[in-house]
């Protein structure tokens, strides 16, 4: 007959052996003996105490890690829920906005002028643009800030990228079709990174998302969209 | 203080109350679970210096992937998975440092075992668990990052293969080796320095 193996008896130790292993080692001395032998070491093991962490140390920790705490904490909340509440009217309000420019600006400017005047579509498209900046910076900084660790998870970061996309075209096109050229070259680089952030694979090893670190970083975009929604909103609310 | 919260009763009461921003629902749970954190890296390291800084950095990552945080797991559970993996990386970095000094100075590399006192204090005399402590750290640092944070995770945590592989990303399979493997390299180290049969050549 065969006996257990060093491994099996540590399955067996730790309850997690099958039934074959627990009736040889119930009928078998010499094996139930090796198996109170490691039991008596890992028991020892186990006995080891950890001495508690240092007071002081634990006394610094909270005030030490508080302010990041604090900064996640809290662009997370502010962002998110502008987010969600934001999304599906500020896309109807861009809808209204290159539609109106498209194809009824001669028409119903005559007939409305104040419905649709260049102000008043200016500002919507202003705030909108500031919005959406503010929005895209939201994913950008959380992925650009992504701790460092084997696979991360960027289903969220992803979701959000291909809403965002949308929008972003939208709003490119008309930023091209009344002559900005500017915002539309700022609007052409996030797309390209919006769309390899949502064609990404949902779990990235490090690599990769030190590649969708590198190009959220490169030419400055980041720090574009940031600076650019923030102004284009200041100005729409301004009009 | 913090009893007058009902989201302070509970992890998951925290949990919510953090992720709608407030940074002392956060503090709450650092401080209900700092200590349990420090053990499980300590035990993994065996080294004071970075066990405070694992703990350090297991909270703040935890608080960044808060909304990533399903539930499924207690907290607990889940912050120990996060903990295992900093524990994990920083091992992996310095045992991989360690290599590439060792490949160079390969002829005069000794076995740590080797500079560890053979002379151990008669076993009448120590209590198996004392002499086992003094000799652990050291027995410890034989095993790969994985090993030892399977190891600690089902010896101290009592965490099972399931749930081991699926902290630290792997199968179950290769999450049970490494349990045995740790098991062997440290009974092939500690024992014949207590005087104990291994019991295991059979
Ligand atoms: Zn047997």
């Amino acid at each position: 007959m065969t006996h257990l193996t060093e491994d099996q008896l540590t399955l067996l130790y730790y309850g997690e052996a099958g039934d074959v292993e627990a009736s040889h080692a119930a009928a078998c001395e010499p094996c139930r003996a090796r198996l109170a032998s490691l039991a008596q070491f890992m028991d020892a093991v186990r006995s080891v105490p950890v001495s508690d962490p240092r007071a002081e140390w634990q006394q610094r920790l909270w005030p030490a890690i508080a302010p990041q705490v604090a900064e996640a904490l809290g662009r997370r909340r502010s962002g998110w829920s502008r987010l969600w509440l934001l999304g599906p009217g500020l896309a109807a309000a861009l809808a209204v906005v290159f539609f109106s420019g498209m194809y009824l600006q001669n028409r119903i400017d005559r007939s409305h002028p104040e419905a649709f005047s260049p102000k008043s579509r200016e500002r919507v498209l202003l705030i909108t643009m500031g919005d959406h900046l503010d929005r895209s910076q939201i994913v950008l900084a959380e992925l650009a800030n992504a701790p460092e660790s084997g696979k991360t998870d960027i289903s969220s970061e992803q979701q959000l990228a291909s809403r965002l996309i949308g929008e972003n075209r939208l709003l490119r096109q008309t930023a091209q079709y009344s002559g900005d050229a500017s915002d539309a070259a700022l609007l052409d680089q996030l797309e390209r990174v919006l769309l390899d952030i949502a064609h990404s694979p949902t779990q990235v090893s490090s690599g990769e998302l030190k590649d969708l670190q590198d190009r959220i970083e490169s030419q400055g975009l980041l720090f574009k969209v940031r600076i650019v929604g923030a102004a284009d909103r200041q100005k729409g609310l301004k009009l | 203080m913090e009893a007058t919260h009902g989201w302070a009763t509970t992890d998951e009461g925290a949990v919510a109350e953090a992720r709608t921003g407030n940074p002392e629902a956060f503090r709450v749970l650092v401080e209900r679970h700092s200590r349990s954190v420090y053990r499980l890296v300590y035990r993994m390291t065996q080294n004071e210096h970075d066990a405070e800084d694992l703990v350090q950095e297991t909270f703040l990552k935890a608080c960044r992937q808060l909304h990533r945080f399903d539930g499924r797991a207690s907290f607990g559970t889940w912050l120990y998975r996060i903990a295992a993996n900093c524990a994990t990386d920083l091992l992996r970095a310095r045992q991989s440092r360690a290599q590439k000094q060792v490949a160079f100075h390969a002829e005069t590399e000794e076995n740590p075992m080797e500079q560890m006192p053979s002379h151990a204090p008669s076993p009448e005399r120590l209590s198996l668990s004392s002499e086992i402590g003094r000799l652990l750290g050291p027995a410890m640092s034989q095993l790969s990052a994985q090993e030892r944070a399977a190891f600690v995770l089902r010896h101290y945590e009592g965490c099972s293969i399931e749930e081991i592989g699926q902290a630290l990303k792997v199968r179950p399979n290769a999450a049970k080796h490494s349990i045995f493997r740790a098991v062997q390299k440290l009974r092939r180290a500690l024992e014949p320095k207590l005087g104990v049969t291994a019991g295991s050549s059979l």
